[in-house]
């Protein structure tokens, strides 16, 4: 075992290293060209467009997504606020549709001040990690986790479960979405357990070890089905085409561009795609994310593991696609098998957010510390200038004020009317 | 000892970038390469050629010099895109398969279309040898 750590940088090493070949950066600025594209940059922007996303998010740990019963009642979970220790925090609190699917604010405010910005759901479902250091792996697994936590819903394990089945229309709802060997009926009440949970307080895990094996098994069991049911919904987010989008497309076929995208926004692009500003290197497909974690110089006093710290929560969290209440088999689940573990590497690496609909995501960066897509370039800008400050992943970027401006109108090119293309996310009374 | 490696290893793969390239022939995927000292010959199949919307299902098979099944004591894989300065998303690993010679290969995934790197590193108790394949997606 030791062995094999010791080795595997003599593979990996040299491929990093070559990436600050002299050159790479140095190109000079070609910002009176008119846009020609090479085949090669044409297969990039194609890439990159929202046609080439798969039609239906897959999660193998979950049944429930395009299940129409389940959808509603994962939409009407999503709005409802007693699903909260005030009554007042919905999913919807953080996640607006209207701001798309964020909260516009540096971090989630919920019951209190929460750690880290609130990332968009557009999209989110085809996505393979979720939070900003990828501590779930599953959309279903990660709905469970904020109801949970104080800062936002505050509730616990017991107190959800018990509110929805003493729920007299969650009740029969989930009761048909449950396996035959889980189901609890209509017949008898269920009863209103102690507040309890297995990573609380010291009283609210004394209470869930209280819990006889089959009751936490069966509290378990219907905390999982909520956060499926959830997902359901959540799932059905799909982003809504932008005008990058109509301009890929059409590149694609071979049909006119003239006039969808202006000469400003095709120089942002070209520097998008481009080895000077370097962007696919983390922004890439249809959700311009690779879906991996990189540290960009980001991290603080007080959250600055980031992807390191959330390896074991991941590989050992009872809701992860390999635990007993996933509906994945375990040929299925080879994102969590075989992630990358390297925890010295990925200290203070971070999830490389989706950039669809970054125009109305502010603020940026998993703390909110950018307030504008131009402070965001600015920080790539300045990365790698400073001798002091410690190594990140992200190569410095050189690039003009012009440039700057032009990748911003570009950025801007990813925003949709909608945020999604699901219509009616008005809350379920 | 293995550690004394590491640092010419390092070194002299930057110029050893020399694997064999795809063989358009779908639905199988092959390519071919010899290791750097010569000892191994390395032959990568997959069931479909790399892409960035899923796993690839692939394996080795390693033969001797004379082109008789190797039977090392472990390989690693690793890879990255060096133009884009960064490894593989996943960690894959190699597993020795029923047949001397033969390993599966599991957990390669690609993220992103462009020029990618893939490695083997070939372990016996004495020495070990690596083969690099180049290929774009």
């Amino acid at each position: 075992m030791n062995r094999r750590k010791s080795l595997l940088p003599a593979i990996l090493l040299p491929v990093l290293l070559l990436a600050g070949q002299p050159g790479m950066t140095q190109e000079m600025s070609q910002d009176q060209q008119p846009i020609h594209w090479s085949p090669a940059e044409q297969a990039l922007i194609q890439s990159l467009s929202l046609s080439r996303l798969p039609s239906g998010p897959v999660d193998p740990g979950n049944h429930l997504p395009g299940h129409p019963e389940a959808e509603a009642m994962g939409q009407k979970l999503f709005f409802d606020p007693r699903l909260s220790r005030n009554q007042r925090i919905s999913c919807a609190s953080c996640h607006q549709p209207a701001q798309a699917f964020t909260d516009q604010l540096p971090v989630a405010q919920g019951l209190d001040t929460g750690l880290r910005n609130t990332p968009s759901l557009s999209g989110v479902a085809w996505q393979h990690w979720f939070f900003w250091d990828g501590r779930k792996d599953s959309l279903w697994s990660q709905a469970l986790a904020p109801l949970e936590t104080p800062e936002e819903h505050g509730l616990t394990r017991t107190e959800v479960v018990s509110f929805l089945l003493q729920d007299p229309d969650y009740r029969p709802a989930l009761d048909a979405l449950a396996d035959e060997a889980h189901k609890v009926g209509t017949d008898s009440p269920f009863p209103t357990l102690p507040a309890a949970m297995p990573d609380g307080t010291v009283e609210q895990i004394r209470n869930w070890k209280a819990l006889d094996n089959d009751q936490r098994q069966q509290v378990d069991y219907y905390f999982a089905l909520v956060g499926k049911v959830i997902a359901a919904f959540v799932s059905t987010l799909k982003p809504a085409h932008s005008r990058f989008d109509t301009y890929a497309d059409a590149l694609a076929d071979n049909k006119p561009t003239d006039g969808l995208l202006s000469d400003t926004e095709l120089q942002g692009l070209r520097l998008f795609i481009g080895p000077k500003a370097q962007c696919l290197n983390c922004h890439s497909g249809p959700l311009l994310t690779n879906q991996d974690f990189h540290n960009i110089g980001t991290g603080l006093p007080n959250d600055a593991e980031g992807r390191a710290a959330a390896l074991n929560r991941v590989r050992f969290d009872r809701f992860n696609c390999l635990g007993p209440f996933s509906d994945a088999g375990p040929d299925d689940c080879r994102e969590l098998q075989y992630m990358r573990q390297d925890r010295s590497h990925l200290r203070g690496s971070f999830k490389t957010p989706s950039l669809r609909n970054v125009s109305n995501t502010a603020p940026y960066f998993h703390h909110g510390q950018a307030t504008t897509l131009e402070a965001v370039l600015a920080h790539y800008h300045q990365l790698g200038k400073n001798p002091d400050a410690p190594p990140t992943h992200a190569p410095g970027i050189d690039l003009t004020t012009t440039e700057m401006a032009h990748l911003v109108a570009f950025l801007k090119t990813l925003a949709a009317d909608s945020p999604t293309s699901t219509a009616g996310l008005d809350p379920v009374p | 000892m293995k550690s004394r490696l590491l640092l010419p290893m390092t070194l002299l793969l930057g110029s050893l970038l020399t694997g064999c390239y795809a063989e358009s022939a779908p639905p199988r995927w092959e390519l071919s390469g010899t290791s750097e000292q010569g000892s191994y010959q390395l032959t990568l199949s997959c069931k479909t050629p790399p892409g960035t919307d899923g796993f690839q299902d692939c394996h080795i098979q390693v033969q001797d010099r004379a082109g008789a099944p190797a039977n090392p004591d472990n390989i690693l894989v690793d890879g990255g895109m060096p133009m884009h300065g960064h490894g593989l998303p996943t960690s894959p690993v190699a597993t020795r398969m029923d047949q001397t010679g033969y390993y599966r290969i599991e957990g390669l995934r690609y993220n992103m279309p462009g020029a990618w790197v893939l490695g083997f590193l070939i372990q016996t108790e004495e020495h070990q040898e690596k083969v690099l394949f180049e290929f774009v997606i």
